[in-house]
């Protein structure tokens, strides 16, 4: 059987146990949910005028999207290693399983959650700040490509942090700084896409493609390293 | 078709104590060897160094089956069965389900679920959510666990745990039939009639 199948297996289980118990789903649904009220009853406040009041929406949009994102992210895709250790079934799944099917299968099952997420916050966002996306490709593309830089460093950091006796607060210790060049490509990317600079955005491509890029090319090497060091982490 | 385990002069430290100081022995396939000592002695520390799970402070441990050297501490986890007390199972997950998950990790090759399921009394209950199970059900569904996967080296840690004398007795079944397939069988004990099952004793000093 492959890795691939391994991979698969994992997967499957992640979401068949999500499905059954719906941990992550309540605490990350409540957390998006407070996260979009408070941002509406806060806007809903402000009273300059119409066209002021729509630049300095579309200026924090980006920014207001990242931040759900990185919480989000914080809040429920380090807890796959760590849930596994407090349970006691990581001693099994360490003598059954293959380290990087194992570290795959789970990275998979929180890109997942992170996109169905961010699939949800985005439109309800923009839609509270009154934001008219000029560009949907490249607003999708930035999205999916920087939650899945997210989800592979909180699912290494997850497993790094499962192993120590301080989890407080670590987590998001060391995760921030690692993916930081990731949250201004992303932020740049977005607020490309939405037409915050207008002057720049007439041929998306040809002037901000270099932002996808730069989230896809931190994706591969998040992912690569992550897949490298994760079995001397997870065998210790 | 063979199995053979060395250990040797391994040392084991937790902090500053040390728990193990220079244990050697050799054990190899058709036997049942019980490990014995008092509590902290290193009963369970010595299972889990042959699994792999922990790595020795000094000395080496080797484990040949069949000819191949499965030594280094990732072949030994894959090589090996483990039934120990802090092993948890998915309670979220029917007993059938967990069984089936992890042998989808070791590529569904695994001995059939209900055959396993029947042979450690859980022929009835396989479906129902490990959440409802006893915990001696549990520890059932460990042993089955640990013997899916035909390993040639079963690692018993306190495996009479919980279990009624039923279930004592079909433990000692399923030991006798690995041994005498060739395989070897470590029992971690403290329990007399347990240690009654073993070839040979190793008493662990503390």
């Amino acid at each position: 059987m492959s890795w691939l199948a391994e991979t698969t297996a994992v997967l499957a289980k992640e979401a068949r146990s999500e499905w059954r118990t719906r941990v992550a789903a309540a605490s990350l649904g409540l957390f998006v949910a407070g996260a979009l009220a408070l941002i509406g009853l806060a806007f809903a406040r402000l009273s300059p005028s119409p066209e002021l009041r729509l630049e300095i929406n579309t200026q924090i949009a980006a920014a207001l999207l990242w931040l759900v994102i990185l919480f989000t992210a914080a809040t429920g895709l380090g807890r796959a290693f760590l849930v596994e250790e407090e349970r006691g079934t990581a001693i099994a799944l360490r003598l059954h399983g293959r380290p990087t099917a194992v570290w795959t299968g789970k990275f998979l099952a929180n890109t997942a959650q992170i996109l169905l997420l961010s699939a949800v916050t985005a439109p309800i966002l923009f839609q509270i700040l009154g934001v008219d996306v000029r560009h949907p490709v490249p607003l999708v593309l930035s999205v999916a490509l920087g939650c899945t830089g997210v989800a592979a460093v909180f699912s290494f950091t997850g497993a790094v942090v499962a192993q120590t006796s301080a989890r407080g607060g670590l987590l998001a210790a060391l995760s921030f700084p690692v993916l930081l060049p990731q949250f201004a490509s992303g932020v740049d990317s977005t607020l490309r896409a939405i037409g915050f600079r207008a002057t720049l955005s007439t041929d998306f491509w040809s002037t901000s493609g270099g932002g996808i890029v730069q989230l896809a090319s931190y994706d591969a090497i998040a992912i690569t390293a992550a897949l490298l060091l994760f079995e001397h982490i997870w065998n210790e | 078709m063979a199995v053979a385990l060395r250990i040797d002069s391994v040392v084991k430290r937790y902090g500053a104590r040390p728990v193990l100081k220079k244990l050697s022995f050799q054990a190899t396939g058709g036997e049942i060897l019980v490990v014995a000592g008092p509590n902290g002695s290193g009963k369970s520390t010595l299972l889990r160094l042959v699994a792999g799970l922990v790595r020795p402070g000094s000395g080496s441990i080797s484990l040949e089956i069949d000819g191949t050297d499965v030594s280094d501490p990732g072949s030994r986890r894959r090589a090996v069965g483990l039934v120990a007390p802090e092993i948890a199972l998915y309670p979220e997950l029917s007993g059938r389900e967990n069984l089936d998950y992890f042998d989808a990790l070791r590529g569904r090759t695994g001995l059939p679920a209900g055959e396993l399921l029947e042979a450690v009394g859980l022929g009835k209950r396989g479906g129902d959510l490990v959440s409802a199970y006893s915990t001696g059900m549990r520890q059932r569904l460990r042993i089955a666990l640990a013997l899916r996967h035909r390993p040639r080296v079963l690692l018993l840690d306190e495996p009479g745990l919980a279990l009624d004398a039923k279930g004592g007795e079909m433990l000692r079944t399923l030991v006798d039939a690995h041994r005498e397939a060739g395989n070897l069988v470590l029992v971690a004990t403290n329990d007399s009639r347990e240690a009654a099952w073993g070839d040979r004793t190793i008493v662990l000093a503390g």
